[in-house]
């Protein structure tokens, strides 16, 4: 019995090692998600994602928002999050008119159009200024004009550092802030981040979740923008 | 002189043995072979069907636990789970896990414990689930690496450290494992 026991171990053993190393093959390469995907509800919410996001309600003080004196109310925010460095943040926010702070907005506007796009880039740069705080090390790669849902929205891309309490682990995260106007005075935030040698697999994801995004208008004040 | 019988029983009792190896006829390597001989088997194929369904990996992994800790009282590795320490043991090392959110940071936080405690009653203090717990680390890191590996967990995440006692069901589910196993061992 016991050169039974001694032949299943070795034969396991070397098994096992084989499976190591077919699975650590980088061209064996897998997709980052099953498949399944569920509608998530919640809050002012409606997205689609994949079974393997979990979402949570974020709160009201997180991203660095609702300082006292900052332009810009955060209305509702939602995590959908897969772990520490690949998820997305949905976060719908009203640009104040009670505040007259100094800045580009006293300066006249041709037209509408000019109004809007001056709006968009403030409060696209505000989230900036917030994403600059909450992580460390944020670099800018890029800043560019994109589309979601057809609607004309701003980007910038980023790369951020992960901290850890040992400074060995510390890991690179890659992302993007996608800025949507909803209505005259809103806007939503998306930003999505994964791990840099996983982000291209996650793009598509991403772009998907954002596609499906809908607000729940009964949970919401404003009028007009998106469905 | 080679025909005397106190000599010759003077010479078996030179001949060291393990209280372990008379009552049981088990010799350690013996029994550090059934163990691996069914808990490497038992690894390879939790491994082929986390290549084969990576989105599986958690609840197959914790399945493979739980059969490796019933049979761990089998092999004779381990003793049974029936002393108060056993469960105190395994009580404080599923609260580390909770609490820490990491094996390796909930194993070595208890390995610091025990030594304290074993230092402080001056060696009266027995920890019966040690060798389990390092059976236990051992192979969830190999099934995490194989997550890992597969893509369906984030190194970050598991180098993290905090409260997440989803991390502690892995645990859970060998220590049941050893509670079921040790009440079928027929000595």
């Amino acid at each position: 019995m016991l050169l039974l026991y001694r032949f299943l171990w070795i034969a396991s053993a070397l098994g096992i090692i084989a499976a190591i190393v077919v699975l650590a093959n980088p061209r064996n390469k897998r997709p980052v998600i099953a498949g399944a995907w569920s509608t998530v509800q919640q809050g002012s919410f409606i997205v689609e994602a994949p079974r393997e996001f979990y979402a949570r309600r974020d709160a009201l003080t997180q991203m660095g928002m609702n300082k006292p004196n900052s332009p810009v109310q955060l209305q509702d925010a939602l995590h959908l999050e897969r772990g520490a460095r690949t998820g997305m943040r949905l976060a719908l926010v009203t640009f104040r008119t009670d505040l007259q702070v100094g800045g580009d907005e006293t300066a006249p506007a041709t037209t509408p159009e000019q109004n809007a796009m001056r709006r968009l880039q403030r409060l696209h740069n505000t989230q900036l200024e917030n994403l600059r705080e909450a992580y460390t090390n944020l670099r800018e790669t890029g800043t560019h004009p994109t589309r979601v849902q057809n609607i004309p929205a701003l980007r910038t891309d980023f790369t951020f550092t992960l901290t850890h309490p040992i400074p060995l682990f510390n890991m690179p995260v890659q992302g993007y802030l996608i800025t949507v106007p909803v209505s005259e005075y809103e806007a939503l935030h998306l930003i999505a981040y994964a791990p840099p040698h996983q982000f291209e697999a996650y793009r598509p994801v991403y772009q998907r979740m954002a596609e499906s995004l809908r607000l729940n208008r009964s949970t919401t004040t404003a009028n007009g923008g998106w469905e | 002189m080679q025909n005397n019988h106190l000599y010759e029983a003077a010479e078996e009792a030179k001949k060291v043995k393990f209280l372990y190896e008379v009552s049981l006829g088990y010799t350690l390597s013996a029994k550090l072979e059934r163990f691996f001989g069914i808990a490497l088997l038992l690894a390879l194929l939790n491994l082929l069907f986390i290549a084969w369904r990576p989105e599986w990996a958690f609840w197959s992994s914790l399945t493979t636990l739980f059969l490796i800790g019933a049979w761990l009282p089998h092999s004779y590795l381990v003793n049974r789970l029936e002393d108060l320490a056993g469960y105190r043991d395994v009580l404080i090392l599923a609260l580390l896990h909770g609490l820490l959110g990491n094996p390796v940071a909930a194993f070595a936080v208890y390995g610091v414990l025990a030594l304290l405690f074993w230092l402080l009653s001056r060696g009266e203090q027995s920890n019966p689930a040690a060798l389990f717990a390092l059976i236990y680390l051992g192979f969830r890191c190999l099934f995490d690496a194989a997550s890992i590996l597969s893509g369906t967990v984030d190194s970050a995440d598991w180098l993290r450290f905090g409260i997440d006692f989803m991390s502690s069901l892995p645990f859970l589910a060998m220590s049941s494992g050893w509670f079921v196993g040790s009440l079928f061992r027929d000595d």
